[in-house]
């Protein structure tokens, strides 16, 4: 175009960052995931197909996405209740549960498993209450979701909260000046506002449990075609030196993890496009 | 086989012990079976229904028995359950032993290639032989591994009880078959969580 | 609908926001809460809408105590200083919001509200944007759909939060004419708050001039401006110029001011006057402000002219000597800041030490 002016920028150096950012996104993800690809060409098609398709590994999936999903929900729920609380009130010890929030990401899974698995055992603090009425937490698909929740806690909480941080009161006043009760005022001015947020701290929780191995597998009981995750299945397929197997399930969820994960952006970014300063 | 006795063993597609808990039960069945190999997958078959918990790893199923209660029985190596009653005291827990089991050997040996490259090949021997001389053996016996020196054993037989032992070669033809028949994808114990 | 406000106090922590203020606000006024940034005219407005709880005091609309009454049964419109559109919201939607949210019982029907909205629109003169959201509108816009959508609800009081405080000048002026006949053709009684005396004297029939969390003077602009009832009302209301006695020991306390429209600059000695010399002249548009500097004291002070008086007196340029005559001053008490008289003449020329604020 004959217009097409070059754009100056108060920070230079364009090139030189997206050179860094394309060498290291390649280092770090982009040829890993390709070598993942490249190990799981080297089996036929139909094996390929039989691998992923087994009844077993069907199984699997089934059972990691459902958990991971209602982990990632409740999280959503809970994590968003949470950022509200620290963010709109004061409170002795709030540094504290700020903190705490972050735990999470802290801990090596593993101890967050056997300490779940722990708490939640039949015979453990709080397993002990729900056997007495007749439900299993520990080794079973709800114990996984305990699990997930715990790993996925952190990302609701944390994208949330600067959102509500920046949330001007006035909003909430000026619904109020209008008539609105507080019930409205959540459904209609603040959830609205918050929702794009609430929706990334659920895809990064659900990507992330969809992932997660360390802490589920002391919870989960390994029960094949019942508490038996992806990431089980991996290792034990690499555990019989199955290389090419292990990395065709693998591909099937990163595939999947990836689509969820751009439908879930994509849908964000209509959301809040329309709205946003034009 | 009681349907109603829970056992707890790790999973054989992770867990190397737990492969030998397997074959261990895979030859008693046969022995008491005449070597019938389908009464032997239907003792196993039945044995794995009753697993609650299927664990990655042997101390994993360790700890699910002993800490969260979880289980009647725990099939475990015979050093770990001494352990375990150490551990817990004798009244916890009972050991039964089979009237045969599988001679589970931990495989030692030098890799001469990497110790070439480290150039460590003299201590390693000399680990190695270490490992085979009285005092090692006794080491051995004391943390409830069967000694193999006629001397230690001699000394130590009260500790462990009387059992007829079969080796993985004997039955299985060895490690190589035992892995493909019964622990590849689409082995004998997949059949057995086939829906 | 009138307002009375009685003995309302509100501190924020240690900070006492509103001290003691009373107020009579008749039915259909138009009044202005003046005064500078921390003086408690946007917290009087809080808590008259109730978006505040007041300390002690009581605040009734007619007859009807709203002292403890929620925001939602006080019935008031609000402004916001940033308007707070609600950005996920079309502008139709905004000032739709008041009305769907009602119960149902007293919820218009759909074909009421629409109706309802666009007439706002209408009055407000931007019924083609009904379809945008906040972030494609002017801040003028934007300020005109805030008011539509207060307007909505259909208040019984006004209240605007410094309601031009965020537009630019020309758009400023225009706003201020406009809500001004908005305000002559609804009769709501309505509140704003502002910091710009200027903005205040042109629209208000009240001014309430505030300052530390009290009110300093209530009265039309006229009154404010020319007869201010303490020091800090002259100052704040107006260019001003400020004198400090300190030749004379009896009179330390006092402090006199003088507007610079009030100072008659010549260039020949007549009657008494101060001799000065010009250090700066500002002209701007049709008035001229020119700063000098006393030969006594050596302090400057300003004084102001139109275009044509200016161009009457003659060339005048940096260094010129003037004679000035300070033709209206007022002496207030420095510790009261009470005022103590209007003098007619300035008699003043050897005993003041000036300043220029």
């Amino acid at each position: 175009m004959a217009d097409k002016r070059k754009r100056h920028r108060v920070l230079p150096g364009f090139g030189l960052s997206m050179g860094y950012t394309l060498i290291y996104l390649s280092l770090i993800i982009l040829i890993p995931i390709a070598v993942l690809f490249l190990k799981a060409s080297t089996i036929s098609l139909a094996e390929f197909w039989d691998t992923v398709t087994e009844a077993r590994v069907v199984a699997s999936y089934k059972l990691t996405i459902y958990t991971s999903f209602i982990a990632a929900f409740v999280n959503a729920i809970f994590g968003t209740l949470i950022a509200w609380v620290l963010v709109r009130y004061d409170f002795y010890g709030k540094r504290i549960i700020d903190a705490l929030v972050d735990l999470p990401f802290a801990l090596p899974t593993a101890v967050a498993g056997i300490a779940l698995t722990t708490i939640y055992a039949p015979n453990g603090w709080i397993g002990q209450y729900f056997e007495s009425i007749g439900i299993k937490v520990a080794y079973t698909p709800l114990g996984i979701m305990i699990a997930l929740t715990f790993i996925g806690l952190p990302f609701v909480v944390r994208s949330v909260q600067p959102v509500l941080q920046d949330l001007d009161q006035q909003y909430e006043e000026a619904a109020a000046t209008l008539g609105a009760n507080p019930l409205q005022i959540f459904a209609k001015i603040i959830f609205p506002a918050i929702f794009p947020a609430t929706l990334t701290g659920f895809a990064l929780a659900f990507a992330r449990a969809l992932g997660e191995y360390g802490s589920v597998v002391f919870i989960s009981g390994n029960m094949p075609m019942k508490t038996e995750i992806v990431p089980l299945l991996i290792i034990t397929k690499l555990e019989q030196f199955n290389y090419a197997g292990a990395a065709a399930i693998a591909v099937v969820m990163l595939v999947f993890s990836f689509v969820l994960l751009f439908l879930i952006n994509f849908w964000q970014w209509k959301t809040t496009k329309k709205y946003q300063v034009s | 086989m009681k349907s109603d006795v829970s056992v707890i063993t790790p999973n054989p597609k992770t867990s190397g012990g737990a492969r030998w808990n397997y074959l261990a039960a895979w030859g008693y069945a046969l022995e008491q079976n005449n070597g019938d190999e389908a009464k032997a997958k239907e003792f196993v078959t039945k044995l794995f229904k009753n697993v609650p918990v299927l664990d990655s790893g042997a101390r994993g199923s360790t700890t699910t028995f002993v800490e969260r209660g979880i289980g009647d029985v725990l099939i475990a190596w015979e050093n770990e359950a001494f352990l375990a009653l150490n551990e817990l005291g004798k009244d916890e827990f009972e050991i039964v032993v089979p009237s045969i089991s599988i001679l589970a050997e931990p495989p030692v040996t030098v890799v001469d290639e990497n110790a070439k490259k480290h150039e460590t090949e003299e201590v390693a021997k000399a680990y190695l032989d270490y490992l085979y001389t009285d005092e090692g053996q006794e080491i051995a016996a004391k943390n409830y591994y069967r000694p193999r020196s006629e001397e230690a054993a001699k000394k130590y037989a009260k500790q462990f009880p009387e059992i007829r032992l079969f080796t993985i070669d004997e039955v299985f033809d060895g490690w190589k078959n035992a892995q493909k028949t019964h622990f590849d994808d689409g082995g004998v114990f997949d059949e057995i969580y086939k829906p | 609908m009138g307002i009375t406000i009685k003995d309302v106090s509100k501190a924020f922590g240690t900070f006492q926001a509103v001290k003691n203020v009373s107020l009579e606000i008749p039915t259909g006024d138009f009044v202005a809460l003046l005064g500078p940034s921390g003086s408690g005219k946007t917290t009087l407005l809080r808590l008259i809408a109730g978006l505040e709880g007041l300390d002690s005091g009581g605040i009734y609309f007619d007859d009807i105590d709203n002292t403890y009454k929620s925001i939602k049964e006080r019935n008031v419109g609000f402004v916001f200083q940033n308007y707070a559109l609600f950005k996920h919201m079309t502008i139709f939607e905004n000032i739709a919001f008041g009305l769907k949210v009602r119960p149902r019982k007293t919820r218009p029907s759909k074909n009421e509200i629409t109706e309802k909205v666009n007439e706002l629109l209408k009055l407000v003169q931007l019924d083609h944007l009904a379809k945008r959201y906040p972030s494609q509108l002017s801040g003028g816009q934007r300020q005109r759909i805030a008011l539509a959508r207060a307007l909505a609800v259909e208040p019984e009081v006004l209240l605007l939060d410094e309601p031009f405080g965020a537009l630019d000048a020309k758009v400023r002026q225009e706003l201020r004419h406009w809500l001004r006949e908005i305000h002559q053709k609804l009769n709501i009684t309505t509140v704003f708050v502002t910091h710009d005396q200027e903005e205040a004297l042109e629209m208000a029939d009240t001014v309430v001039v505030m300052n530390f969390g009290e009110i300093e003077q209530i009265g039309s602009p006229e009154e404010v401006y020319q007869k201010p009832e303490s020091a800090f009302v002259y100052s704040f209301l107006g260019r001003v110029n400020e004198f400090r006695d300190s030749e004379v020991a009896s009179e330390s306390d006092k402090i006199s001011y003088i507007r610079p429209h009030e100072i008659v600059l010549r260039k020949i000695l007549q009657g008494d006057s101060i001799v000065s010399e010009v250090s700066h002249i500002h002209v701007i548009g049709s008035t001229v402000r020119i700063e000098l500097r006393r030969y006594d004291t050596n302090d400057l002070f300003e004084a102001e002219m139109s275009i044509d008086q200016y161009q009457k007196m003659g060339q005048v340029k940096k260094g010129d000597i003037l004679y000035a005559e300070f033709k209206n001053i007022v002496v207030f008490d420095k510790n009261s800041e009470n005022k103590l008289n209007h003098s007619g003449k300035s008699g003043i020329r050897n005993s003041l030490k000036s300043k220029l604020i």
